[in-house]
């Protein structure tokens, strides 16, 4: 074995080494805290609470939709001033990325809704990202003060059941929206067919979401488990559910957007006049 | 509320969201779908140019191969009019021809018959001085058959 390789090795045996003492060290307080308690501050943060720019006391999951929507507003505006403007008829690799990000919606807007899908496509681009991001921002960790006095790591914003009863019934929304500008009255009583669909999207979401932050909350909780395993846990279900969620929630929305938009009295005229032919030819 | 559900927290959920929103349809979605969409319409002009021109050139080929098609027959056409015009021609320098020689031989035939006229009349007014000559000779000599002959041998020699 030469003299680097050895160095190497060592460094590597040192550096785990102090990691599991720092681990050791930092996992101590958890054992205070009983995993049940734990477990119900994840789902229901009623006993953390964070300050909403000191107006009111609201869980960490709302500062974390307004810190997404706050790095998206500086994403969108670096883009729209420095980068649009330079956009070629190639495209480099940044403008293929953020192309390639509007025509996936765009695509799923046209494909879902042929007939009506301006509106949409901007919607479910919205929802996609806010989703996406919202997810991976969870795996930052960043730290707020509580109004207890202790600090929260900022969750995702859809892990907090407020977060994703709005995303769903703004969801609901669209979708009504979509029924009204296509069929008039008609629409909204295509989408009311559909009552339990707020409530679906919402828990979906959020069972979804709140699955991942558990299944990372119990693998951080116990000692024996709470090195090396928490990396591929908290990064796979975190990105997997960004992924996955992003992509039902816009695909479930296009759908019935699509659905309850389209106009149906064509569709009844010509049901009906084939109706005729075949009363017609029976006759005959 | 049961599970903290907080209608105060979820409307200000839905106001970030429509934030949100607007930021991404003003900032993000519209521009880029707009230069997407240009970007498109360019290059379906610049294919419906390319067809357009394809087409206009095939097109021209059609009226030109119409063209040179009535063009081959306008040239056999020309080609038979030719053809027929130096057939005219050469029967008329033919029949110019046969005429000229027709004139020449019978030219020829009457300055024949003309010379041939004119040596018989000259051979006819010879014959007459001699036998004329011969004639006042017998008269003067006597026997006038014998001086003929004699005149006759002696013109003959002569001749």
């Amino acid at each position: 074995m030469s003299k680097k390789r050895k160095l190497v090795s060592g460094i590597i045996f040192g550096v785990i080494l102090i990691g599991l003492l720092v681990g050791i060290v930092l996992t101590h307080s958890h054992e205070e805290e009983p995993i049940r308690e734990v477990m119900k501050d994840a789902v229901l943060h009623e006993h953390i609470k964070v300050s909403f720019f000191g107006l009111l006391d609201v869980n960490p999951g709302l500062i974390s939709a307004y810190a997404v929507t706050a790095v998206f507003l500086i994403f969108a505006l670096i883009v729209r001033i420095f980068f649009v403007p330079r956009f070629t008829m190639i495209p480099g690799k940044f403008q293929l990325l953020l192309e390639k990000a509007v025509g996936i919606f765009d695509d799923l807007a046209n494909a879902n809704s042929p007939h009506r899908n301006k509106f949409l496509g901007v919607y479910i681009f919205t929802a996609g990202a806010y989703i996406f991001i919202g997810t991976i921002f969870e795996l930052f960790g960043i730290q707020v003060p509580t109004t207890s006095g202790g600090v929260a790591a900022l969750p995702a914003p859809l892990a907090d059941i407020n977060g994703a009863i709005a995303m769903g019934v703004m969801s609901y929304a669209v979708i009504m929206s979509g029924g009204i500008a296509g069929n008039k009255f008609k629409g909204v009583l295509l989408t009311l067919k559909d009552f339990s669909l707020p409530l679906s999207m919402s828990f979906r979401l959020f069972g979804a979401l709140l699955s991942g932050a558990l299944v990372t909350e119990l693998v951080y909780y116990y000692m024996a488990i709470s090195f090396v395993v928490p990396v591929l846990v908290g990064v796979m279900f975190t990105l997997l559910h960004a992924l996955i969620q992003a992509y039902v929630l816009t695909m479930l929305t296009s759908l019935f957007y699509g659905e309850v938009s389209e106009v149906h009295h064509k569709e009844k005229k010509e049901k009906e006049s084939n109706n005729e032919e075949i009363t017609a030819d029976f006759e005959a | 509320m049961p599970l903290n559900i907080n209608v105060q927290q979820i409307l200000l959920h839905m106001f970030n969201f429509v934030l949100l929103f607007g930021i991404s349809y003003f900032l993000l979605y519209t521009p880029i779908k707009k230069f997407m969409d240009d970007r498109k319409k360019y290059y379906e002009d610049i294919d419906k140019e390319a067809k357009d021109n394809l087409k206009s050139a095939e097109d021209a080929k059609v009226l030109y191969e119409n063209k040179l098609s009535l063009l081959d027959d306008e040239i056999a056409k020309k080609q038979n009019e030719a053809v027929t015009e130096a057939m005219n021609k050469r029967d008329e320098i033919i029949k110019h021809a046969k005429e000229e020689a027709a004139d020449i031989i019978e030219s020829a035939r009457k300055t024949g018959e003309f010379e041939r006229e004119r040596n018989v009349l000259a051979a006819k007014q010879e014959i007459e001085a001699y036998v004329s000559k011969a004639a006042e000779e017998i008269v003067q000599k006597g026997d006038p058959y014998e001086s003929f002959a004699n005149a006759v041998k002696k013109e003959a020699t002569n001749d």
